[in-house]
């Protein structure tokens, strides 16, 4: 199986397949990605599409070596934050908060359940995905990046143009706000 | 046990509409027949302006070379080779003072560009935009 590289080469050498391969490795996750980050299928469709035409006008700045996925995602990230912000105004806090409390952040005690906890919980895939819906999407899209797409606290921090710290503090955040809207709620 | 960083890692993967491939490729091969006939009509007309441009170039040149003493610098290598060899030094620097420097660099330029231009239009011209819409 040729690698990412590899395939980019073939096309940029004229041999046209090699880019159908690339969007058949990667699509189901940009989209997958989209629809999380957007909510919407339609939207998601859309930030998919633009983000491998964004990908096929670049490819000749993409830096051979460097991560194909992480550089789809951070070119999908921006997409969808665009469409984000063209379909409802957003404040300027909702992507660009300063964090520059981490200290009294990592003070908080985390009373959010545990994980035997939450897993005990019976977790279903669906309500994990309507609790990251109900995160701010400055939130959600350190959560996608980091646990679901498992990129390291590095790489999300280049692709959200934010320090390591903020993001870690960031990612802090999250995972107990996450916890929180996990949590069982009377009569549940 | 795992933990809620398991869980979100293990989310499901949704998969794309059928659709949306076929629809991406066709908007690639969009993109690229659009770049490809930009490409193609801004060379075209490079090629077209720098051809014009030869015209004054080459008679600005002529114009210069009469006007200046350089063919008779020059004919003087022929007509008294031995007088050219002694005095060298001296026929150089004239020649290179009298040679019509801005002439030959306009002539040289304009073909240059026409070179250039009708080089980088036959690439594209003999380009197809990939066939993505058919896949």
């Amino acid at each position: 199986m040729k690698t990412d590289d590899e395939l980019i080469a073939a096309y940029e050498a004229g041999e046209e397949p090699a880019f159908a391969e690339l969007l058949d490795r990667y699509l189901d996750a940009v989209y997958s990605f989209a629809l999380r980050l957007t909510g919407s299928k339609e939207e998601a469709e859309d930030v998919a599409q633009e983000t491998f035409l964004k990908a096929w006008k670049n490819l000749k700045r993409f830096r051979t070596g460097a991560n194909f996925k992480t550089w789809l995602l951070a070119i999908a990230r921006n997409t969808a934050i665009d469409a984000l912000r063209k379909k409802k105004p957003m404040s300027f806090r909702d992507f660009s908060r300063r964090e520059d409390d981490d200290d009294f952040e990592h003070g908080i005690p985390d009373t959010a359940p545990t994980a035997g906890a939450l897993f005990d919980a019976q977790l279903s895939v669906e309500r994990i995905d309507r609790a990251l819906a109900g995160l701010a999407p400055m939130y959600r899209e350190v959560i996608l990046l980091h646990y679901r797409e498992e990129l390291t606290l590095d790489e999300a921090a280049r692709i959200l143009k934010v320090p390591l710290n903020t993001l870690k503090s960031r990612d802090r955040r999250a995972l107990i706000m996450l916890k929180k809207l996990l949590e069982p709620r009377e009569g549940e | 046990m795992e933990t809620l960083e398991h869980l979100i890692a293990e989310l499901p993967t949704a998969r794309a509409p059928r659709a949306l491939k076929a629809r991406i490729l066709a908007c690639v091969a969009q993109a690229a027949e659009r770049s490809l006939r930009a490409y193609r009509i801004l060379f075209g007309a490079l090629s077209v302006v720098s051809a014009a441009l030869m015209v004054p170039a080459a008679s600005f040149a002529a114009r210069e070379f009469s006007q200046s003493a350089f063919a008779s610098y020059f004919s003087l290598l022929f007509s008294d080779g031995g007088m050219a060899l002694a005095n060298w030094k001296d026929l150089t620097l004239s020649l290179a003072e009298s040679a019509p420097i801005i002439g030959v660099t306009l002539i040289l330029a304009a073909a240059f560009a026409l070179l250039a231009s009708v080089r980088a239009f036959g690439r594209y011209a003999g380009h197809r935009a990939p066939a993505h819409a058919m896949v």
